[in-house]
């Protein structure tokens, strides 16, 4: 079964300096429906201003990654020194037992434009830490690179998150078309980070998701109006 | 698990203050508290023309990463960690004596810490806390140089609090 979140019923969250736009329940907005998916219990569409951002605050035993679409993203947390995240990066902060961090538009001229991903750990009173891969464009290209998962699965080229969860990035034009084999009891959350796809013949837009249960595999095709960003989630 | 709410409050112009507010902030999440954490705003001898070229830049970023304490901030709080210098402690001095006009402060938590001076150095915040209606969490063991023992002030914070909160005992 494939069931549509369409971008604009998403919750969102205007503050100026930042658009936020809010798959699942996040902050003040509230809704019983959408209050995660899985283990995946936060999906942000996250802009910033140019040298805004969210300051110092606290997180505790959640998996948070970010992942940027374009611009860049200074990170800093308790665990260490700061980080300056862009395009073709991921990260990976383990809250664990308790971590504090900023984050902040690293450019005074040009907004940033990320998604910020939570999911939930499998155990809780983990050591905090951080993490950061690369993963080139052509690493996505018309193909579903493997960007996190558990650490059975995950190597150097993978964030290694504490949760049977595996998320994948792609980068798909016209031609291109991916097919994800999905294991029994397992299900699956896509979501159309830019452009535009179609999942099992479903058209998908920039926001949208689409949570699949109970399908054994899903077929996503680029579409013809140039390249488009996904990131799909396959979830125990 | 009761919720405990904690703001941490430090006046920092170089960043040593700040290491020690979000390693005992880190403690309280630690023991389930929730947390605000609030940079007192830089008096007029803090001039970034003064500093260092890594001094300035953490001093820019401080203005950047923390918001001033609102009067809210203090009513949200079941508890306040108060962080300073010597050369710090007179703003903190005066953010404490301007509490009661602004929030309720009966019965809360008061636990000032300092860095780089013995705790005595902390009297007058002391008494100003208690003349608040607070209780005051006096720093005890010297200079708080290990992390561990910066996030233990803030596990014992919280757990005082919580059990001050639910009326049972200080097991945590």
């Amino acid at each position: 079964m494939l069931t549509i979140r369409r971008a604009g019923e998403r919750g969102h969250t205007s503050l100026g300096w930042l658009e936020s736009y809010h798959t699942f329940s996040f902050g003040e907005y509230r809704d019983e429906r959408y209050s995660g998916f899985r283990s995946l219990r936060v999906l942000n569409d996250d802009v910033i201003a140019p040298g805004k951002g969210f300051g110092a605050h606290g997180h505790r035993d959640m998996e948070i990654l970010s992942y940027v679409l374009s611009g860049t993203l200074a990170h800093r947390d308790s665990t260490g020194d700061g980080h300056v995240l862009g395009p073709d990066e991921a990260q990976l902060m383990t809250a664990g037992n308790g971590v504090i961090h900023s984050e902040f538009n690293a450019s005074a001229s040009d907004a940033v434009h990320f998604l910020q991903i939570w999911i939930e750990p499998a155990v809780a009173d983990l050591p905090p830490g951080y993490h950061q891969i690369t993963c080139a464009s052509s690493e996505k290209q018309g193909k579903l690179r493997l960007i996190a998962g558990p650490k059975e699965a995950a190597d150097s080229r993978a964030l290694a998150v504490h949760q049977d969860a595996r998320i994948y990035a792609a980068v798909l034009t016209s031609s291109d078309r991916v097919t994800h084999e999905v294991a029994s009891g397992r299900a699956v959350w896509l979501h159309c980070a830019t452009g535009q796809v179609a999942v099992n013949d479903l058209s998908l837009m920039a926001g949208d998701g689409v949570a699949m249960t109970g399908e054994s595999a899903l077929v996503v095709n680029g579409a013809a109006n140039g390249a488009s960003e996904l990131l799909l989630f396959d979830l125990a | 698990m009761i919720a405990v709410n904690v703001l941490v409050v430090f006046y920092s112009t170089k960043g040593e203050t700040e290491r020690l507010a979000l390693t005992a902030g880190v403690g309280a999440i630690q023991a389930h508290g929730s947390i605000r954490l609030r940079r007192l705003p830089p008096g007029p001898e803090a001039q970034p023309s003064d500093m260092t070229a890594g001094q300035r830049e953490t001093f820019e970023r401080m203005s950047r990463d923390y918001t001033p304490p609102r009067p809210a901030d203090a009513e949200w709080a079941d508890a306040l960690i108060l962080v300073t210098s010597r050369d710090g402690r007179s703003h903190l001095d005066a953010y404490v004596e301007r509490l009661p006009a602004v929030a309720s402060l009966e019965g809360r938590i008061a636990a000032p810490l300092i860095t780089d001076a013995a705790p005595e150095v902390l009297r007058p915040i002391y008494a100003a806390a208690a003349a608040a209606g607070m209780i005051v969490m006096p720093m005890t063991g010297g200079a708080l140089e290990s992390v561990e023992a910066r996030h233990a002030v803030g596990r014992q914070v919280v757990t005082v609090a919580r059990a001050l909160k639910s009326g049972g005992p200080m097991t945590g």
